[in-house]
């Protein structure tokens, strides 16, 4: 009964939130509307497992806000209006089969190891309303208890109101993420062949489909760069988006601490951008706000002391001279490029060959993904960590987390060269 | 066309979710070590200090056993005086006794896999 709840009210949220963003796109306003409804959720989540609140007494009240606010205010006539594109919607849907096939065939039940002793362990004591403190225990602090509870919290939600650990529920949150990458990255684009195109990269990908399928927060957190890098893009369209581009932005550090990077890289991008708008770069922060204050309430009252932290500038001078740790990481980047991202290298080929073409770049968001990229490298040059094992266990998932973005942005150009030569071919 | 691709929608869903519970069915190692730990549940307390010790794989066994019992903390090796025991039944260890030397048996439970007890110290 209360996970029958649960659906309901999520299917207002995300009716009420699809009415306010005003998206020209409607895939990816359906898209935004349930990753803002989901952010708002797993938030809530946190906020009512702080407050000691009872979470079923919440949605009771939640329910009959939201059905009084749909009476009063949604305009349903408005929502009817919305036409979508068959055969586009057919194509996609076929996509999205593949990719849930795919998916099928990878996932395993708890996900990869830290999909198990990390983002389900977490969830497993976020569920229990009582003892959801003892994540933070000094004797499980091999679980990272300082990582973000996005995820975890949605997995709890579910749990929490179905009374039980089923293994569908970390599956089918893990299965979100890639959906919602596969429905941008084809949307995003003008020309249906070349949105084609990503999606089929990303679907014969193997590692990427691999690792999308470990159930870990790493595609979580590409999926967050991904459409917080499109609403940017995108601003022009409506310059009210920026607002929704901020929670969006700021929801990267809540599934993972990698995600306060691009976000303070982004911030200080818009702030760049946009200087002569006051009014713009204001909605942005307010945009930001929530999920900042709710970042630092996680870390100052919650979050147990991060691994990296306390070692991070150690012997500082030492690391920032070594020329051999400069090698083996610039190697590591090679191979693992190479070895895992073969198509990054052929893109950057043809986007110097292609480069006069390219009138359309949007250099914002390729400088924070360059930026994002470099503070990964001297985090690895400083680490406390083994250097080479810290390379080998992370380097492919920092990568995964900006692959889809780098594909987006590539292909939005291409697809800006095909409308103004319609000629043009590939 | 609005209809059809609703109705292809929700059979694709449908099928795809009895999918993911045939899915959920697999991992039989980590089932029969699940089964074997959930009687253990209504035993400990949540907020008890408990040590975990294992004849075999320690760590991993560790982390297994802390996953499926959470939100109770199990201390890795610990000197707590209540003790989750596991016993791995494929691995032999002749030196096993002395994890039960002068503690008490509390509770035990068994199948093909594993045989797992709660000791505390006398």
């Amino acid at each position: 009964m209360t996970l029958f709840l649960l659906l309901i009210s999520l299917a207002f949220s995300i009716l009420i939130v699809f009415q306010k963003v005003v998206l020209i796109n409607v895939p990816i306003r359906i898209v935004c509307s349930i990753s803002l409804t989901l952010l708002l959720y797993s938030v809530a989540f946190y906020l009512i497992l702080l407050a000691g609140i009872s979470f079923i007494v919440l949605l009771n009240f939640a329910v009959v806000f939201q059905l009084i606010y749909i009476y009063k205010f949604l305009e349903f006539k408005q929502l009817l209006l919305i036409k979508f594109h068959y055969f586009n919607s057919l194509v996609l849907l076929i996509i999205l089969s593949t990719a849930v096939l795919i998916y099928q065939k990878r996932v395993i039940p708890w996900g990869a190891w830290d999909g198990t002793f990390i983002w389900n362990l977490h969830a497993k004591f976020l569920a229990d309303q009582e003892h959801w403190q003892q994540l933070f225990s000094k004797q499980i602090s091999w679980s990272h208890p300082d990582y973000p509870l996005f995820v975890p919290s949605l997995i709890a939600i579910f749990w929490h109101s179905e009374g039980s650990f089923s293994t569908i529920i970390p599956m089918l949150i893990g299965l979100l993420p890639l959906l919602g990458i596969i429905v941008i990255l084809y949307s995003s684009l003008n020309n249906t062949l070349i949105g084609f195109i990503p999606c089929v990269i990303i679907l014969l990908d193997s590692v990427f489909m691999s690792q999308a399928s470990a159930q870990y927060a790493d595609t979580w957190l590409a999926f967050f760069i991904l459409l917080g890098t499109y609403l940017l893009v995108s601003i022009n369209q409506n310059k009210n988006l920026i607002l929704v581009a901020g929670i969006i932005v700021s929801g990267a550090f809540w599934v993972k601490n990698e995600g306060l990077f691009f976000f303070l890289i982004t911030t200080f991008l818009v702030f760049f951008q946009f200087k002569s708008d006051k009014k713009l770069i204001l909605k942005y922060f307010l945009g930001t706000i929530i999920l900042v204050i709710i970042l630092i309430l996680f870390k100052i009252k919650n979050s147990a002391e991060n691994d990296m932290l306390p070692g991070l500038f150690n012997t500082f001078g030492n690391k920032l001279l070594d020329s051999n740790r400069y090698i083996l990481i610039i190697n590591f980047f090679k191979i693992t490029i190479l070895k895992k991202f073969p198509i990054l290298p052929f893109l950057l080929l043809f986007s110097i060959f292609y480069y006069p073409k390219f009138k359309k770049l949007n250099i914002y968001p390729l400088i924070g993904i360059v930026f994002l990229i470099c503070t990964y490298f001297f985090i690895y040059l400083f680490t406390p960590k083994d250097l080479a094992w810290h390379l080998e266990t992370s380097l492919d998932r920092l990568l995964h987390q900006v692959y889809p973005t780098i594909l987006m942005l590539f292909f939005i150009e291409v697809d800006g060269i095909s409308q103004r030569q319609p000629d043009f071919k590939l | 066309m609005k209809y059809f691709l609703s109705l292809i929608l929700a059979l694709m869903l449908s099928f795809n979710f009895f999918y993911f519970k045939r899915i959920s069915e697999k991992k039989p190692r980590f089932e029969k070590l699940e089964q074997c730990l959930l009687p253990f549940k209504k035993i400990v307390n949540p907020k008890g200090h408990i040590a975990f010790n294992s004849n075999s794989n320690s760590t991993e066994n560790h982390y297994l056993t802390q996953f499926i019992l959470a939100p109770t903390v199990f201390d890795n090796d610990g000197d707590e005086d209540t003790i989750l025991y596991l016993k791995d039944l494929k691995f032999n260890n002749l030196n096993e006794t002395h994890y039960f030397k002068n503690k008490k048996i509390i509770f035990s439970f068994k199948n093909d896999g594993y045989h797992a007890f709660i000791l505390i110290k006398k």
